[in-house]
């Protein structure tokens, strides 16, 4: 997998993950540039429709970020994302898309350290696992 | 006609320029489909910039904008204002957070230049699909219904009257002043509880602000924050409030006796009766469950026994239950609380020896206007000579699971007042752990410390027992060396903790207020809302939202009116967010999926046309209904499923 | 001028489709009135030869059913469209893939290992498989080509109207033959089938809770549902919620619940997702322990999710 840079989509929900991510910046804190972010409002925005989409549209890899159980901006979306993603990742695994393609995790608005480590980690791991276009029926199809 | 859109960079200061070369990414955005300008500036956020960014609005006909620059949460209100000031809709709007998304986290600036790039192709793809989102203005109603009389709905109430509001005060009791009027003194200044509340419940009942609905209850609630329709059931009375003068002359005339709830079954009442001396208002009811003119043929003893004659403008046996219909635009939910009453008493023995009895037993006895006339006496009549008061009962997992917060303070309390009615009274305080809270309660615990009061710690208060032995009661239990511990009394009082208010699982439903795990109205945010519930504009006050003392009750109900008084204004109309969910009623199945997911009841299910329907009141815009409708009916405005799309492949690209 | 002249005809299909027109009973007549059938080889003698002799356009519309994964179901499905002024994707299949697109889980090689060398009845000692062209004997015999994915008819050639449902009921092919006859059809493009969720039209509505929620998953073996409790109710996993009404809820009222042969509604993007989504949606915990419990308790996703609709997918397949 020399010199392979897989792309990231992360979904971050408003209040506490796009504010870490912010924070990171502020904080001039790297984290990689193979990382893209797409602001929601809250994690339980996150539409299985968009993973797929980003999956189908060459994404290697899909963070969902929100806020920490309890600390929902709107109660309890990121408990509604939990519930997705534990469902998601099953049809992800008959799909071929192993279940660290797509990662669901909490950050606070506070740790921009925690927002570097993530998508650092997300980062690493994908490019130990190579692209994700296989040869199966589905990558045929798709661009 | 294809769309139009400008491209602004802003270098801030060096911020942006210092680690993007922003003339690639300029030539990059120009490239981009739809984009007719694209334009560097050293600091977009500023006065001149921003008035310069709206001349250019109007100069180059711009219907989109987009801003790379820092993030949405710094300046989106800043630029969404330019927007405005050039004559587009706020919301034709996108930001390229290449700031702190790319520039300030990306020390190779070719790569962050490119990442840039994909910022603000992606914006660029995404403002194509924006919509002009219309900012909604309603009218409202300024008035409030508070739902119980205790001290926290009577100091909502008040604060509301007192700036031009009027109140309406729906009371389930036929009496106001709630459970503190059970009390004789209460901490922390031992005062009078009638007396203190006095001048407080007179306002209340003589505000012309006010309208006090005791013995009523709230039948329905319909619309949102700024116009609940409220159906109100007032329920027959039998006596008229406005002619009865209150001179108590029926109720000896009365045949009928019952154990007075008021009394906690510890004294007796009439069928025509008031809870107890001096309720306010002052005007008998009839309990009709009782009363041999309706279980029976047809008894007028209280009319007959009225020196006004006992008419039907004073007692009308066939006076019905009144609808009343209130438009009101806040709802404060004040319900108080009732006196735990679960399994824990059974293992202390209440009701199985007649000579334990609850805190709430022991206030009516000690009230000079109770069963005793104010003495501390047994059922038999006879004082007793030592009296045990047990903790913490029903706090164990299981039952209440919580501290109740007023028990130490109110044990400690009553432990006093029985010293001083009988000095020769020994009283034992059993206890586990001390809940002192605040600058007063120590003091308490100091003052009864100094008194002839036994103290004797226990290791848990859930596994203490009480039984009889001859001429006593015995209450059994282990200290905290695991060492056996055996306390005689023959009167003991068990300190019980708060439960949620009878109904209030009724109530929520109705008011489409969410309760919590323990069955109270669940606040807003437990420490940044406390007196807001879930569902915006109904607030809650006093014991509603959980145990509190009689201080922090009075306080939720001046904040709670507060709320009130700061969020509907007179003669200005309420503004809505625009950015809210919306479902398309064509498309809409009516599988009320969505219901369940919204965190505000901001979805209702129209039964006549089988959809759901979304309240642009309540709704906060979240986007969970747009993610778990399976019609793809819900639509997040702002943040669709076509625009986030758009987003993402130009991520992708 | 003459009637209209019509065609049928089916790719990867089950024959239920084919079924389903017979399934017009005495109405079919109406139809043989209305139009002239030139093409409908499930029914009827006729040649591939027919229809290459028509000129580009002179079908009025052809109704084809079935999935596309041969070269011969290509072919044939690129000459019809050729010849046809309406091209109508008739059933489940031609319109998503249908059931045989779930062969998009896996791959062609696989297909063909299990089929023609593992499957447990099968006798092939000398582990033949078929091949595209294969000499014996001197004399060279031809197969169609069997392609690696299912596709649906729309990933192939353009298609003018879909009729719905596994397979469409008898109410709406005539409706839609009739609409082709009396010019009646919707905007180029549109399903056949109403724009709204099953649960709008299914009799047990009534009976569906406003606070769905799934406690627990179950088989419809599992429980027995009261004929007019809502599945979803009893545990059960329906598609209704998002799955276009319009079939007439024939499986609701043999006691079963939806399974999404309608696909979904014109605002969806990813039938399965949105469905999947839905169903994560009623999950009645928090706890991610049971969260956990209740996702697994789903049985087979993609089976249950894209029944019908692998082909349509946002991803069509397995990648």
């Amino acid at each position: 997998m020399n010199g392979f840079e897989p792309r990231v989509v992360a979904f971050l929900c408003n209040w506490c993950s796009y504010s870490a991510a912010d924070a990171a910046g502020s904080a001039r804190k790297p984290h990689p540039p193979n990382v893209t972010v797409i602001r929601l409002m809250c994690s339980g925005r996150m539409d299985p429709q968009l993973v797929l989409q980003a999956f189908a549209a060459g994404a290697d890899g899909v963070l969902v970020l929100g806020c920490h159980p309890g600390d929902c901006h709107y109660r309890e979306g990121n408990y509604k994302a939990r519930r997705r993603h534990a469902l998601l990742g099953r049809l992800l695994r008959q799909l071929g898309i192993p279940p660290n393609r797509l990662v669901l995790d909490w950050v606070g608005a506070t740790e921009s350290d925690k927002f570097v480590e993530v998508t650092t980690r997300m980062v690493e791991d994908l490019r130990a696992l190579g692209p994700l276009r296989g040869n199966g029926p589905g990558a045929q199809g798709v661009a | 006609m294809p769309a139009r859109i400008g491209v602004y960079l802003c270098e801030c200061g060096s911020n942006v320029a210092e680690g993007i070369d922003l003339e690639r990414l300029a030539a990059f955005a120009a490239g981009l489909e739809d984009v007719v300008a694209v334009v560097r500036h050293p600091l977009l956020c500023g006065e001149a910039a921003c008035a310069m960014l709206a001349d250019e609005i109007r100069a180059r006909g711009l219907d989109r904008l987009v801003v790379a620059a820092c993030s949405p949460k710094e300046h989106e209100p800043t630029f969404r204002r330019v927007c405005v000031a050039g004559g587009l809709n706020p919301h034709m709007l996108q930001l390229a957070n290449i700031r702190e998304l790319a520039g300030w986290v990306t020390p190779d600036k070719a790569r962050a230049t490119a990442k840039a790039e994909t910022y603000v192709r992606a914006a660029v793809r995404r403002v194509r699909r924006h919509e002009p989102l219309e900012t909604r203005e309603i009218d409202i109603v300024t008035d409030a219904l508070v739902i119980g009389a205790g001290v926290a709905g009577i100091e909502a109430a008040l604060t509301l009257a007192q700036k031009g509001r009027t109140a309406f005060v729906v009371e389930r009791e036929p009496y106001v002043g709630g459970k503190v009027m059970k009390c004789d003194e209460v901490f922390p200044n031992l005062e009078c509880a009638s007396c203190m509340l006095e001048p407080k419940l007179d306002a209340v009942l003589h505000d012309e602000r006010i309208r006090v609905l005791t013995n009523a209850e709230v039948e329905s609630v319909r619309g949102d924050y700024g116009n609940f329709l409220v159906k109100v059931r007032r329920k027959a009375r039998y006596v008229n409030m406005q002619n009865c003068i209150g001179c108590g002359a029926c109720y000896p005339a009365c045949p009928v006796e019952v154990a007075s709830e008021f009394d906690e079954g510890l004294g007796r009442r009439k069928a025509i009766y008031v809870p107890f001396r001096g309720s306010l208002p002052n005007v008998p009811i009839i309990d009709r469950e009782h009363c041999l003119h309706f279980t029976d043929a047809g008894c007028t003893a209280c009319r007959d026994g009225c020196p006004l004659g006992g008419g039907a403008e004073f007692i009308d046996f066939d006076e019905q239950d009144e609808l009343l219909e209130l438009k009101v635009g806040a709802i404060i939910v004040a319900t108080g609380f009732e006196p735990y009453s679960g399994a824990a008493l059974r293992r202390l023995g209440f009701g199985r020896y007649p000579d334990v009895y609850t805190t709430v037993q022991l206030e009516r006895l000690l009230n000079p206007g109770g069963p005793s006339g104010g003495k501390v006496v047994k059922r038999d009549g006879r004082p007793p000579r030592s009296v045990c008061l047990v903790p913490c009962v029903g706090r164990e997992p299981g039952e209440l699971g919580y501290c109740s917060a007023v028990c130490c303070q109110n044990s400690l309390k009553l432990a006093h007042l029985l010293q001083q009615r009988a000095p020769e009274l020994e009283v034992s305080l059993v206890h586990a752990d001390w809940c002192l809270p605040g600058k007063r309660a120590q003091r308490i615990y100091d003052a009864a410390a100094r008194e002839r009061l036994r103290m004797i710690r226990v290791a848990d208060p859930a596994a203490l027992q009480v039984s009889d032995a001859p001429g006593t009661l015995l209450v059994e239990g282990l200290d905290p060396a695991g060492r056996p511990r055996q306390i005689e009394a023959d009167m003991v009082v068990l300190a019980v903790g708060m439960r949620p208010s009878a109904g209030s699982a009724e109530l929520a439903a109705r008011l489409r207020a969410p309760l919590d795990e323990d069955g109270f109205f669940r606040e807003e945010h437990a420490s940044t809302g406390p007196v807001s519930s879930a569902l915006q504009g109904v607030y809650l006050a006093g014991c509603a939202s959980g145990p509190r003392d009689i201080a922090a009750a009075v306080a939720g109900g001046a904040g709670a009116a507060g709320k009130v008084l700061s969020g509907l204004l007179p003669g200005q109309k309420l503004r809505l967010e625009s950015a809210v969910s919306v479902i398309d009623p064509d498309r809409c199945g009516g599988c009320r999926t969505c219901l369940g997911q919204c965190p505000y009841q901001a979805i209702s299910f129209d039964a006549e046309r089988g959809v759901c329907v979304v309240s642009d009141v309540l709704c906060k815009g979240c986007g969970t209904c747009d993610a778990s409708c399976p019609a793809g009916a819900a639509t997040a405005r702002h943040f669709t499923t076509a625009q986030l799309v758009a987003e993402l492949l130009g991520v992708l690209e | 001028m003459g009637k209209p002249k019509v065609a049928f005809y089916w790719c990867s299909s089950c024959g239920g489709c084919e079924e389903a027109v017979i399934d017009l009973a005495e109405d079919v007549l109406k139809v043989v009135e209305a139009v002239d059938i030139v093409f409908w080889p499930a029914a009827l003698d006729f040649k591939y030869e027919h229809v290459r002799a028509l000129g580009d356009g002179e079908l009025a519309v052809t109704f084809l059913n079935g999935a596309v994964r041969t070269a011969e179901q290509e072919e044939l499905a690129r000459l019809l469209r050729r010849k046809s002024a309406l091209l109508v994707a008739y059933g489940a299949c031609a319109y998503m893939g249908g059931i045989p697109a779930l062969a998009n889980l896996t791959s062609r090689a696989a297909i063909l290992e299990t089929a023609y060398r593992k499957g447990p009845t099968v006798v092939n000692p000398r582990g033949t498989v078929p091949l595209e062209t294969c000499t014996d004997d001197g004399r060279t015999l031809r197969l169609p080509r069997f392609d690696e994915t299912v596709r649906s008819l729309d990933q192939v050639v353009p298609v003018d109207y879909v009729v719905p449902g596994c397979a469409p009921p008898p109410d709406l092919t005539l409706q839609a033959v009739l609409a082709v006859v009396q010019g009646t059809l919707p905007p180029r493009g549109s399903v056949l089938a109403p724009d709204k969720a099953l649960c709008g039209t299914c009799p047990r509505k009534d009976s569906k809770p406003d606070d769905l929620r799934l406690d627990a998953i179950r088989r419809i073996h599992e429980v027995i549902v009261e004929p007019d409790r809502c599945f979803l109710a009893a545990g059960v996993l329906c598609l209704g919620p998002g799955t276009r009404a319009g079939c007439g809820e024939r499986c609701i009222r043999g006691h079963m619940p939806c399974t999404g042969c309608f696909g979904p509604t014109s605002g969806v993007l990813d039938h399965g997702a949105k469905l999947l989504s839905a169903v994560a949606a009623m999950f009645g915990s928090n706890d991610p322990a049971e969260i956990d419990a209740l996702a697994a308790a789903v049985p087979d996703p993609a089976g249950t999710f894209y029944r019908y609709g692998l082909s349509r997918s946002l991803l069509r397949g397995r990648i």
